[in-house]
């Protein structure tokens, strides 16, 4: 193992370097620096390289597991990447030909061993990663080590990137590597502009798994627009849109959380679907089948013919969402009443529902009271509940222990 | 028929304002709802009272078991209860007496977490808090007020929870709880960001006495986003290369910024010695 990180063994000249060339040249007292650069780069990696820890300043927090202690940084990986690799990124240091910026030489064939071998050399300019590195969450390769993900000369890649991003991000992250290949359902944002960097920043957040934002911010920079499209093609909703036009928000959707019902990396159900969900407005009941809907609420609700407890939807006693729900043929599913992101109407009751082949829409006709509702017309003539409770027996709660004064 | 129309509208909108939102308004209990203490039997034997009345902030969590969710958002907690150890609040998880008490207490205590597991009788509590998704954390205030009913989230779940107890034990402010609940976006880059590291590359060519790239930098800086410091820096450079009437007019520049820019006071005072 060699490292640039202390002394390149390739010459600091842009834009003209020659690997196998410049390592013919290298003397043998390059390579007794270069060794003396490798046993101080080896201790400083073993032992971490950390950003210095400023007073008052919470430090972030960092997930160890997936990182080794150890990055291995290879002469090859931080070389000046040749012409004939057509860079599209240089560090201005080395583009205006300053080694000596960085390195402790000024001659651009041979600078010389680097002024400093952890990221203090990078922070030295770049200042405004003290702040970022010592946010709420951090990443560690970025604390350990710039190096470990970006070139300081030149790179094919934006930003200096020793890789795609993807590549780079996978080589780490082995499970999301299996995750994202076996993915029946494939989600473009992996794959599209910035690829992990559309929603990840690879330095530090304020969000779990260095996002951004909050997941549905996120999601919306990209489905928050008319012209979005699936995989094959068709139209999505403009999820912004539905959202400022309904102000009955499911809960994750008010929790601003997408991902707990899609999987944002790619997953085996349609349209992402963390779980199983009927695609359909009739599937027969199968407790299976609503996996993604049980994940949260309960399954009971559906399955007792009787409560008082676990649904307002109810006449009296009679649980109306088993009534629905619960049948051999043509159970309703969750999407025949509700809208699972956004309503008009309480309870994520739909306003209108499909009808026929031509696209129809009858509506629903919901109306709420002060204990329950109705529906006309269009399932069914009208029909109207009354959730107050039948049963003398009031909930123990109430009676138990009075209210603190 | 209009007078018709108006009264029932008026009777509609007083039944509603009585007894709508508390009867069967919206799917969960709202901010505000005051909530009853009782005493509810524990798993682990005896019983334990849903609220106290030394805390300053109470935090039920509804959870069930054999279910991701309600093992992800235990394990939330759990961390949460051993950082807040010894600070007012009082916790309390609650499970359905329709599941199996073994399994919920088996996956409470693999959780990690310490509080007493309360049995739910009848769904009566699931009922009053309509509750309709399980897993939940509802924070309720030292007058017994519901103040947050936190669904279940994959992202950031504890530091909203977090946010909520802190809040109420007035550790932080009401800024600070929105920063909680809605993070700051974490940009990767920045036009100011990038003009500052140009400075500061500047600064070092500068002192490498490599003018002319120094000035260059300069100039992309000022571009990216002007600053006092920029303009100082520009002055600075122009001095060392001898041009005082240049550099004197950056100097001005970068005061008319800042007035306080010790570069920019210095540098005038030395360019203008030297004219004279």
């Amino acid at each position: 193992m060699s490292t640039h990180l202390i002394c390149p063994s390739a010459a600091c000249t842009p834009r003209s370097f020659s690997l196998p060339a410049n390592r013919r040249t290298t003397n043998t007292l390059f390579r007794g620096f270069c060794l003396a650069g490798i046993l101080l780069l080896s201790s400083t990696l073993l032992f971490g390289t950390e950003v210095p820890k400023r007073k008052g300043v919470v430090q972030p927090t960092v997930h160890a597991a997936i990182h080794p202690v150890v990055v291995k940084i290879s002469d090859s990986r931080v070389a000046p990447v040749p012409a004939s690799e057509k860079p599209v990124s240089y560090h201005a240091p080395f583009d205006s030909g300053d080694c000596s910026i960085c390195h402790q030489g000024g001659d651009t064939q041979k600078p010389g061993p680097v002024k400093n071998v952890n990221n203090e050399l990078c922070l030295g300019c770049h200042d405004d990663f003290h702040q970022t590195l010592t946010r709420k969450f951090s990443h560690p390769p970025a604390q350990k080590n710039c190096l470990n993900c970006h070139n300081p000369h030149n790179s094919a890649q934006q930003h200096l990137l020793l890789e795609e991003p993807t590549k780079l991000c996978l080589g780490c992250h082995n499970q999301m590597k299996m995750a994202v290949s076996q993915a029946k359902v494939k989600h473009a944002a992996l794959t599209q502009g910035d690829k992990c960097l559309n929603c990840h920043n690879a330095h530090g957040a304020n969000v779990e798994h260095l996002l951004q934002q909050l997941p549905m911010q996120l999601c919306l920079t990209c489905h928050g627009k008319d012209d979005a499209v699936d995989h094959a093609g068709k139209k999505l909703t403009n999820m912004k849109q539905l959202l400022a036009d309904n102000p009955n928000h499911h809960a994750p959707v008010a929790a601003e959380d997408c991902s707990a019902c899609h999987k944002t990396h790619g997953g085996s159900n349609f349209r992402l679907l963390t779980n199983d969900y009927p695609a359909s407005f009739y599937s027969p009941y199968d407790a299976k089948n609503y996996a993604l809907c049980f994940s949260c609420h309960e399954e009971k609700v559906f399955t007792a013919a009787q409560t008082e407890e676990l649904t307002q939807f109810r006449d009296g006693s009679r649980n109306l969402h088993y009534l629905h729900v619960n049948k051999t043929e043509m159970g309703r599913s969750c999407r025949a009443c509700h809208e699972v992101h956004a309503s008009q109407q309480d309870h994520h009751i739909r306003d209108s529902v499909p009808y026929g082949s031509k696209g129809w829409m009858l509506k629903v006709n919901f109306v709420k009271s002060p204990t329950g509702g109705s529906c006309s017309r269009t399932c069914h003539a009208t029909k109207t509940y009354n959730n107050t409770r039948t049963s003398a027996a009031e909930p123990a709660a109430a009676a138990a222990a009075p209210a603190k004064p | 028929m209009p007078t018709r129309t108006f009264i029932r509208g008026a009777f509609l909108l007083l039944a509603w304002m009585l007894f709508g939102p508390g009867v069967c308004g919206l799917t969960h209990a709202q901010p505000g709802t005051l909530v009853q203490d009782r005493e509810m039997p524990s798993l682990a034997g005896g019983s334990a009272h849903l609220l106290s009345a030394s805390s300053s902030a109470e935090v039920i969590v509804y959870f069930r078991p054999g279910q991701d969710y309600s093992s992800l958002t235990l394990k939330e907690v759990a961390a949460l209860e051993k950082e807040l150890t010894g600070k007012p609040v009082h916790w309390i998880a609650v499970v359905s007496d329709r599941y199996d008490g073994a399994a919920a207490l088996a996956m409470a205590r693999q959780a990690g977490i310490a509080m007493p597991v309360v049995v739910d009788a009848g769904d009566h509590l699931y009922g009053e808090l309509g509750a309709a998704q399980v897993p939940v954390v509802v924070l309720v205030d030292q007058n017994y007020r519901l103040v947050a009913y936190e669904s279940f989230r994959k992202v950031n779940y504890a530091a909203v929870v977090r946010a909520r107890i802190q809040y109420l034990l007035k550790e932080i402010n009401d800024t600070q709880l929105a920063a909680a609940l809605n993070p700051p976006v974490a940009l990767t880059d920045s036009e100011e960001a990038a003009g500052s590291r140009r400075l500061l590359l500047a600064a070092k060519l500068l002192e490498a006495k490599s003018y002319e790239k120094a000035l260059e930098n300069v100039e992309v800086s000022l571009q990216r986003s002007p600053s006092a410091a920029a303009y100082a820096l520009r002055g600075q450079i122009l001095a060392a290369q001898g041009k005082c009437p240049e550099a004197l007019t950056a100097f001005q520049q970068a005061l008319r910024l800042d007035a306080n820019n010790l570069h920019a006071v210095e540098g005038s005072k030395s360019c203008s010695a030297m004219r004279h």
